[in-house]
């Protein structure tokens, strides 16, 4: 930030004198005979570029790095050009369609010409992104792709097209065709919180069995707080205890906490499998003190519970730190003053040291929280079913269904809800008050 | 962060209950990497701990 700032104050600086040299406009000029204000203006410029060129060159960094993959991002979530550009034709007489009866033989003409002029990669392409709008689409082009070949363009091609297969004979089809003739599209949105278009364009919720997003959003959020409250709990003891103990002793257990930071998260999501497994080591233990039943093992990994173990685990360092830095830095004399006064020790602690540590407590909450509901790797490995999390899908729509509208969708809407969160947490306690260490 | 000689008894339980509980975190910290020491010595295909680890 600090070229930024001395930008700034060159640009004061400079403006009032500016002001200074138009108050006596016409009378001011330099030793060899130019005007004060251009002279100043001539440096006032050099200095600007000179800011800006030292700016330059991380501000092209985080344009390159952020701003363009970010605007990619968004621009992808609304994408729908391409059913556009494949179907020129189709695309470009939908309108004339009334939309109530079978289309006739210049809307049938134009899809074959379009299907039969375009590449077949493209084709593909294409097909799948109007299976989103109607399952059945992709089906009916790859079957329509063979069969075309035997249609004689010289004859009207409705009845051939139909005979070839009988579902472009279809109204259903032909309408869902309208949801995709404009650019761009808020489908993706909508699809990653299980609402769809009808033929009309109109939003309904998804059919009953196809409805899975909300509930991951909402385990999204719920794993998040669970880990960011547990993560609080487990973090603040110890980061107190570091903070009070001399520094000798500290500087020891804080290997404790550091060890786990500078170890590879796989190898550590490993060891829990291998601790919390059915057969793992603490159910073995467990079993072994005679504690729990050899049929009552606990199910502790590849489920919900792997997810918040593990994720707390993991993300407690993150917690741990700017506590502990925020704790050092109270005096320790003003707990003591507060006992002095009469307050008793759980009182003093309340009302006297908890208020100091809240921007480490904010640090760590909203560094913890903006992990943890993007987080992937972990719900992937031990998550099982019902431990997964919208990262995953995002994941699997990028790599398995190739879907990256939705997958581009599902992240803008992450990256805002962050957004907002961090807009919120500044408005209750504020982004100033934030110590991360 | 030691006790002080005039603490009550309540006060010392408090004490110790409170190093117990960070003693319990930083294990917690720490557990899935005394694990994984071992267990990389394991002779089985498997992460499994065997009997000969024993010896």
């Amino acid at each position: 930030m600090r070229p930024f700032l001395n930008f700034r104050l060159f640009r004061k600086f400079f403006r009032m004198s500016d002001v200074a040299a138009n108050a006596q406009a016409g009378q001011m000029m330099t030793a060899d005979g130019i005007p004060l204000k251009k002279s100043l203006k001539a440096s006032l410029r050099r200095e600007k570029l000179r800011a800006f060129g030292l700016v330059a060159g991380p501000a092209l960094f985080i344009l390159i790095l952020f701003v363009w993959p970010i605007y990619a991002l968004f621009q992808k979530s609304i994408d729908d050009s391409f059913v556009n550009d494949v179907l020129p034709r189709t695309m470009a007489i939908y309108e004339q369609w009334d939309g109530v009866d079978l289309p006739g033989e210049p809307h049938f003409e134009a899809m074959y010409l379009d299907l039969t002029s375009a590449e077949k990669l493209e084709i593909g392409k294409v097909s799948t992104r109007m299976n989103y709008a109607k399952s059945g689409w992709k089906s009916l082009i790859k079957k329509s792709n063979r069969k075309f070949k035997k249609i004689d363009a010289e004859q009207p091609i409705q009845p051939q097209m139909i005979k070839a297969d009988k579902r472009w004979g279809d109204v259903e089809f032909w309408k869902s065709l309208g949801i995709m003739k404009d650019r761009t599209t808020a489908g993706y949105y909508w699809n990653a919180i299980d609402r769809t278009y009808d033929d009309k364009k109109n939003v309904i919720m998804q059919p009953e069995n196809r409805r899975v997003y909300v509930m991951f959003w909402k385990r999204t959020l719920l794993v998040s707080t669970i880990v960011t409250i547990a993560c609080l709990v487990l973090a603040f003891p110890v980061a107190y205890l570091l903070a009070t103990l001399p520094l000798r002793i500290s500087n020891l257990l804080m290997i404790c906490v550091l060890m786990p930071f500078w170890t590879s998260l796989l190898v550590r999501i490993v060891a829990w499998m291998i601790m919390l497994q059915q057969q793992g080591v603490l159910n073995d233990s467990l079993v072994g003190l005679g504690i729990i039943s050899d049929e009552n093992r606990l199910p502790l990994m590849y489920n919900f519970n792997g997810t918040l173990i593990v994720m707390t685990q993991v993300l407690l360092p993150f917690m741990i730190l700017p506590l502990y830095s925020v704790m050092r830095g109270i005096p320790p004399t003003y707990m003591k003053a507060a006992q002095n006064l009469g307050a008793t020790p759980a009182r003093a602690f309340i009302r006297v040291y908890m208020p100091q540590t809240i921007p480490g407590i904010g640090a760590g909450v909203i560094l913890v929280f903006i992990v943890a509901i993007g987080y992937f790797i972990t719900p992937e490995l031990v998550g099982g079913k019902d431990g997964q999390m919208i990262g995953n899908q995002i994941a699997y729509h990028l790599r398995k269904s190739l879907n990256w509208g939705l997958a581009s969708a599902m992240g803008v809407i992450l990256l805002s809800a962050i957004l907002i969160l961090y807009w919120v947490y500044d408005k209750i306690v504020g982004i100033d008050n934030m110590r991360l260490g | 962060m030691a006790l002080p000689i005039y603490a009550t008894t309540g006060q010392r339980i408090w004490h110790y209950t409170y190093l117990t509980i960070c003693g319990l975190v930083l294990f917690f910290l720490v557990a899935p990497l005394i694990i994984v020491i071992p267990l990389s010595f394991t002779s089985s295909p498997f992460l499994s701990f065997t009997p000969e680890m024993l010896r």
